[in-house]
């Protein structure tokens, strides 16, 4: 099978070469349909995986220095792997609408291909130094790409931003590697390393800044918006997927597991999953509110694989289950959600209407397909039935409440504390979400360019509906859904959980879980059929009675308009009042006092204090430090090549002394 | 089976009762009359058939909104075990489900209200969602200490988890029947009779529904009221009491009988109390929260 991934991969190179060498009205057709056949590729060599105990492997021989690759799919890449060949298809067919026009466009073109073959082969490689140099090429593809990207000024600043995360992301990962015990530089090799410890963590680090998790998130707001719009899309959807997918490779090691290790994984996730969505809060860019989302998805993921550990340290299958199910479901579900959230919001900038929220507004008449696709995919981001996220919430409350039995009194405390938080993750969500949806499409246009938003073709947002179709029926099915994926949960249950009672216990769990999710499926289809029900009432009850259109009631004023409309600030103001004192708070101005106010001006804004304070002094204090040896650089050739001269002389120094 | 049935009829059937008391007593205390009992069926029944009028702002989901909020809670009805025994989709986690389900209620008024682009709908929307930021942590947060009482995470477990402890039985009671106040957009929280538009959050948002919409949303309403208080019912009433095959027909009884006190209850409190300054609201959701908390701690001490 292996001739399989060799073809899917050689099609998407075919694409990065020969996409910018084309007219360039055939480029968008042409690298669609390489992607489509390198994805249909890509599942003819998997199949057998998912069918049976089959893994893929084989070694390619390069010379020097590169040496030997290991190829090695079993099912965790594989259904990875699946992830990333259909998921982003509907952001890579909507790309030509988003590449940046003329000269760029080449180069654009060349790395989007590059980006989505390094993705690939990092879900194929088995040997870690092959793995860190495709992982390498993924980040400079895709840091080449925010630098392209359509947004004018910032896209510097947010480029320059990524490339040192990534490669700060990098160096855990390389240190990772580099404590892991000899023979050891394969994937499928790591388990049961003992005196790792160090390497966990350096790992888990390195792919926790891919995922963007608190503290390491500071790049995702800045990168995400910067670059095109089925960049961002890819990004978010599927290449913050390879940061868990490296998580779940490291857990799957299995020796590292302990109970300390689980609860950082799980304090991780959950504090990315609650600060995410309140920073989300208090942006008014759309793509830097889908951002924060997008790391609010990943904690909700990294606790689910946490809890997965908690789960088989104390023996206990049922946390393990629900806890891995829960993860690998929010997986999917997020990488369907961001590409239609992503692309929904480039289709509203390709209108002219820009990226801030506050000068949107009444698009839901102007462009009512893109306004009704986001709509859904806000309510299902949102977590609500009859989509698929709020199966994975009732999978990690239940992995939660499996755990209860078993964990000591510190732990319990701590499932109970996580549970609430995932409750307020929730409901902060909600906010969120008709936050974005009721000030971006609602109401009446914030600004002319608003006004004047006219929809583009049918086909690019009727491409959208795919992806959310998906997600009603992960809601619907959950359980066909499990089935699918638990050949995935075997290899991981077989690898992480001790060789005891438990692991016999796995079918039998797995019966049991996959019963209540059927169970589960019938309130969800009864509210499916009960929205279509009631909208049949409705219009019979209609029908045949006057319907009459008025002005919006306003309180006797009878011509309302944008300006009295509730703005995203003060939308969001009773809640972020109540958190302001965790933000990063910049406040200009008083704010009016007394009965007559004389004058009054206020500027006031909100920021994420990670980036602001954390990450902000990191930066001046690196700065500080580096700026003492500047007297090194000092562009005069002489003392350059003085360097040279001493350099020189010391090796002789040593020699003679040494030798 | 007929246990079932006649429990979804139950649910169905109580907001109207329920309207109706509150209506009553509220008149009781004030020395009038009051409505008769069909009055609050005959309400709905006028608002179905009458035509509708939309705001020349909004789209599609405006219309759709409503129905959609209805239909989520339609759904509750079939999680809520009225008899104590299990319900049609009675499983491990359905709570998780039922509160999801008033979000999805939640999202979806909000989506409407949003959509009219009126100044008044968008600061109740904005109350509401603000609001639920503390009240659906502080329902986990007591859902969490009946799970860990009960030791499983379904609605049937978890109301007779405090069976025979009255203090934690006590702070239950007090968290739910906040939760049914601000999920009914009852006095202290909100004031359904109030013709101020500054000072309302339910109200606020369904302004501009009219016809079967505005119907369904005021059905919606009560219908939300009843579910949040027949779960304080279920707590108050323990387990033991109703044994036998006579048992959950007595229960299921009980519980209609209970709401209905509750439902005198929340017209007495709105004859004695004022609303509360909107300022004052979030520290009042709050207090749910704290109740809540300290529940959830005894059950952590205590178990």
């Amino acid at each position: 099978m292996t001739e399989w991934l060799v073809c899917s991969s050689f099609l998407l190179v075919g694409a990065a070469v020969s996409v910018p060498m084309v007219p360039s009205v055939l480029r968008a057709k042409l690298f669609f349909s390489l992607a489509l056949f390198s994805a249909i590729a890509d599942s003819i060599a998997v199949a057998p995986v998912f069918a049976g105990d089959a893994t893929i492997s084989g070694q390619i021989f390069f010379g020097w220095p590169l040496g030997v690759a290991v190829v090695g799919v079993e099912r965790l890449s594989a259904f990875f792997l699946m992830i990333v060949a259909w998921f982003g298809l509907p952001a890579v067919a909507l790309a030509g609408r988003f590449v940046p026009g003329s000269s760029g466009a080449r180069a654009h073109w060349f790395f989007f291909g590059l980006l989505l073959l390094s993705m690939k082969l990092a879900l194929v490689l088995d040997s870690l130094l092959h793995f860190l140099v495709v992982w390498e090429v993924m980040s400079l593809s895709s840091f080449f790409l925010v630098l392209m990207g359509n947004s004018g000024q910032q896209r510097r600043s947010a480029g320059l931003h990524y490339f040192v995360a990534m490669h700060v992301s990098v160096v855990f990962l390389m240190l990772g590697t580099v404590f892991l015990p000899e023979g050891h530089m394969r994937f499928s090799m790591m388990s049961g390393a003992e005196s790792a410890l160090a390497s966990f963590v350096l790992l888990m680090t390195g792919f926790a800044f891919k995922m963007g998790l608190v503290p390491f998130h500071s790049w995702i707001p800045e990168a995400y918006p910067a670059a095109a719009t089925h960049v961002s899309a890819i990004m978010s959807s599927l290449m913050s997927k390879l940061g868990v997918y490296g998580m779940l490779r490291t857990v799957l090691s299995g020796g590292f597991i302990t109970e300390t290790a689980a609860w950082l994984v799980i304090g991780a996730g959950i504090l990315s999953a609650v600060s995410g969505i309140t920073f989300s809060v208090i942006r008014r860019d759309i793509k830097e509110i889908l951002s924060y989302s997008s790391m609010e998805n990943l904690g909700i993921i990294t606790a689910g694989i946490g809890l997965m550990m908690l789960g088989s340290v104390q023996s206990n299958a049922f946390m393990m289950w629900a806890g891995l199910a829960a993860a690998l479901f929010k997986t999917l579900c997020h990488s369907f959600s961001k590409v239609v959230l992503f692309s929904a919001a480039g289709l509203v900038e390709r209108a002219g209407v820009g990226r801030d929220i506050e000068s949107m507004g009444g698009l839901s008449r102007r462009m009512p397909r893109v306004s009704l696709v986001f709509l859904g995919t806000a309510w299902a981001s949102a977590s609500l039935p009859p989509f698929g996220g709020v199966i994975s919430e009732i999978l990690l409350v239940l992995s939660m409440v499996a755990g209860l039995s078993t964990a000591s009194p510190l732990a319990t405390t701590g499932l109970v504390l996580v549970l609430v938080l995932l409750a307020m993750t929730g409901a902060i969500a909600l906010l969120t979400w008709t936050r974005t949806w009721g000030i971006a499409f609602s109401g009446e246009p914030r600004s002319l360019a608003a006004q004047s938003a006219r929809e583009g073709r049918v086909w690019e947002s009727g491409l959208l509906w795919v992806p959310l179709i998906g997600l009603l029926l992960m809601g619907l099915f959950p359980a066909l859904v499990l089935e699918w994926v638990s050949p995935v949960m075997d290899t991981i249950a077989g690898a992480t959980l001790f060789p005891d009672a438990s692991l016999a216990a796995w079918p039998l769990v797995h019966r049991a879980m996959i019963s209540t999710l059927v169970s589960l499926s019938l309130p969800i289809a009864v509210f499916g059929g009960m929205v279509f029900l009631l909208l049949l009432v409705r219009w019979l009850l209609l029908r045949k009675r006057e319907q009459g259109e008025a002005t919006t009631w306003s309180c006797g004023w009878g011509t309302p308009d944008s300006r009295i409309q509730y703005t995203a600030s003060s939308f969001s103001d009773p809640f972020v009042s109540v958190v302001r004192p965790v933000l990063h708070t910049e406040r200009e101005g008083e704010s009016v006092s007394g009965y007559f106010p004389e004058t009054a001006g206020c500027h006031h804004h909100d920021d994420d204090p990670f980036r602001k304070k954390i990450i902000g002094r990191i930066g001046v204090f690196v700065s500080g430090v580096f700026s003492r040896f500047s007297w090194i650089q000092s562009g005069n050739m002489q003392q350059y090549i003085l360097y040279g001269l001493v350099w020189l002389v010391a090796m002789l120094v040593w020699i003679l002394v040494v030798a | 089976m007929e246990l079932l049935l006649i429990q979804v009829v139950l649910l169905l059937v109580l907001p109207f009762p329920v309207l109706w008391i509150i209506l009553r007593v509220k008149a009781f205390w004030a020395a009038r009359r009051g409505p008769c009992f069909f009055q609050p069926f005959h309400d709905i029944v006028r608002l179905c058939k009458k035509g509708a009028v939309f705001s020349k702002t909004t789209s599609l989901a405006f219309r759709l909104m409503p129905s959609v909020h209805l239909a989520a809670l339609l759904t509750a009805v079939i999680l809520v075990p009225m008899s104590g025994r299990g319900h049609i989709a009675s499983f491990e986690g359905d709570f998780v489900l039922f509160a999801y389900l008033l979000a999805a209620a939640r999202f979806s008024m909000i989506a409407g209200a949003l959509e009219t682009g009126s100044p008044f709908e968008g600061m109740g929307a904005s109350r509401e969602a603000a609001f639920a930021v503390f009240a659906e942590p502080a329902f986990f947060m007591l859902a969490g200490a009946m799970v860990l009482a009960g030791g499983k995470a379904d609605f049937v477990t978890m109301v007779s988890a405090f069976d025979g402890r009255a203090v934690l039985t006590t702070l239950a009671v007090l968290s739910l029947f906040i939760m049914v106040l601000l999920e009914g957009a009852r006095i202290p929280v909100d004031d359904p009779a109030t013709h101020l538009e500054l000072t309302m959050i339910h109200e606020a948002m369904i302004l501009d529904h009219s016809g079967p919409d505005l119907a369904m949303l005021q059905y919606g309403a009560a219908l939300k009221t009843v579910l949040v208080s027949s779960l304080l019912v279920l707590v108050v009433l323990p387990e033991q009491l109703f044994t036998g095959s006579a048992g959950p027909w007595l229960r299921l009884a009980s519980t209609a009988g209970g709401v209905c006190i509750v439902a005198a209850l929340i017209g007495t409190l709105e004859s004695f109390m004022a609303r509360l300054r909107m300022t004052h609201v979030p520290q009042f959701v709050l207090l749910m929260f704290s109740v809540s908390l300290v529940a959830l701690v005894s059950v952590l001490l205590l178990f």
